[in-house]
């Protein structure tokens, strides 16, 4: 699985991995996910919950991810970026999303 | 019957061609040859375990038997033996029974997983088990080995293992190693405590085996309902209190603290996560047995006995020093 530098990551897509393979367990705190692929199992936050939830509806760029949340969240777009092109390249490190290839 | 009903002889005479015996679900059939002091530790130690006479299906045949040639005189030592390869070094001749101890852990490790394996104690009240999960020096095994003469049924002190279909414990007393300071612990807990020969600088330490009560053998095929998670660690000058943990942060510490979860994958994660779902889930830093066993009978009662409480709140044990 290969990942990506944040430059490379604005002209690609993200999207989950597989989305069959994760499976869920949420008690209203954080979100427990279990990747079927790699049989590693994941704490996530919201921030990271956020993110899977909105590529689990569609692929995204980075950008667009980072528009979209900074609306969701109600912050400037400029404040969230560095934070969420770190969280892609952990998401793509762990195998949870992956970029898509057309 | 039971191994107590053997004499020393005949023990001694059924270890040489096979004895077969059963701890749990596992059948083993134990072969022992020129260790003479091993097979009346077992006549004492596994005397409450049923035997068979009869040929029997057997899950782990495994062996203790001296290493030949030079061995046999200077500094004699001993091997386990068991279909696949427990890579295990010999032990002093001495040291045999936890040889044979971590041995078949290693059979039962590397091949039920028709469980999802926990590292975990295991005791039960009325078919409501507390699991303890925790990692060598927590304080578990000495923990279970109270509660086991403490009105509770011992199901295990190494192995959680619970089914996934149904969601149950499953019992496997093997013997407690308790090892170091716990074994004094223990003898002062309880004049009943049964406890094995002393084995000084093992690879754990000084250690010394705890057997079950018969009870907990006797019921060893009956399955406990999971209702409590309670991750232990001793730790002088601990508050002895019960602290809540979230279920997402219980059911990672479970993922990480067992033998076959990731080799089970998808079943694996689905266990677990129906186990943290009905259960409640504690952290329990102790440092005094006695000041314990009224808390977790309290837990018991709030929940069983007395009117339902919120689970968010804490419990905290007011006997405590």
């Amino acid at each position: 699985m290969g990942t990506f530098t944040q430059q490379q990551d604005k002209a690609i897509n993200w999207r989950l991995a597989d989305l069959g393979q994760l499976l869920w367990a949420d008690w209203g705190e954080d979100t427990v996910v279990f990747n079927g692929l790699s049989a590693d199992t994941h704490l996530l936050n919201t921030m990271s919950l956020d993110v899977l939830l909105l590529l689990a509806k569609k692929p995204m760029s980075a950008e667009q991810l980072i528009m979209s949340l900074a609306n969701q969240w109600q912050q400037p777009s400029e404040q969230i970026a560095k934070p969420i092109s770190s969280l892609i390249h952990n998401l793509d490190c762990l195998g949870l999303i992956e970029p898509e290839f057309t | 019957m039971k191994i107590a009903d053997l004499t020393v002889m005949e023990l001694q005479e059924r270890l040489r061609s096979g004895l077969v015996y059963q701890i749990g679900p596992f059948k083993f059939q134990l072969t022992v040859k020129n260790c003479k002091t091993l097979v009346s530790q077992l006549h004492w130690l596994f005397a409450h375990y049923p035997t068979f006479s009869q040929p029997h299906l057997i899950d782990f045949a495994i062996q203790v038997k001296r290493p030949q040639l030079w061995r046999r005189w200077w500094r004699p030592q001993v091997e386990f033996k068991a279909d696949g390869n427990p890579g295990m070094a010999p032990f002093p001749l001495d040291h045999a029974l936890p040889m044979l101890e971590w041995g078949s852990n290693w059979c039962i490790a590397t091949h039920a997983h028709r469980y999802l394996m926990l590292h975990a104690a295991v005791v039960e009240r009325n078919g409501h088990a507390i699991l303890f999960p925790a990692w060598p020096g927590s304080g578990k095994s000495t923990l279970c080995a109270a509660l086991s003469l403490s009105g509770w049924r011992m199901l295990s002190d190494e192995f959680g293992l619970l089914e996934p279909e149904s969601g149950l414990l499953q019992p496997l007393p093997k013997l407690i190693p308790l090892k170091n300071t716990s074994i004094e612990v223990m003898k002062r807990f309880s004049p009943e405590a049964v406890i094995g020969p002393l084995f000084e600088k093992t690879r754990k330490g000084m250690v010394a085996h705890f057997r079950p009560p018969a009870a907990s053998i006797e019921q060893a095929q009956e399955k406990a309902r999971p209702r409590w998670i309670i991750f232990p660690r001793y730790k002088a000058g601990a508050n002895n209190v019960l602290v809540p943990v979230e279920k997402s942060q219980a059911l990672l510490r479970l993922a990480n603290n067992a033998f076959n979860y990731k080799l089970l994958a998808t079943t694996g994660f689905q266990a677990a996560r129906q186990l943290v779902d009905q259960c409640h889930c504690y952290e329990l830093n102790f440092d005094s047995l006695r000041a314990i066993i009224p808390l977790l009978l309290s837990l018991y009662e709030q929940e069983f006995i007395s009117p339902p409480v919120n689970n968010k709140n804490r419990v905290v044990n007011e006997t405590a020093d």
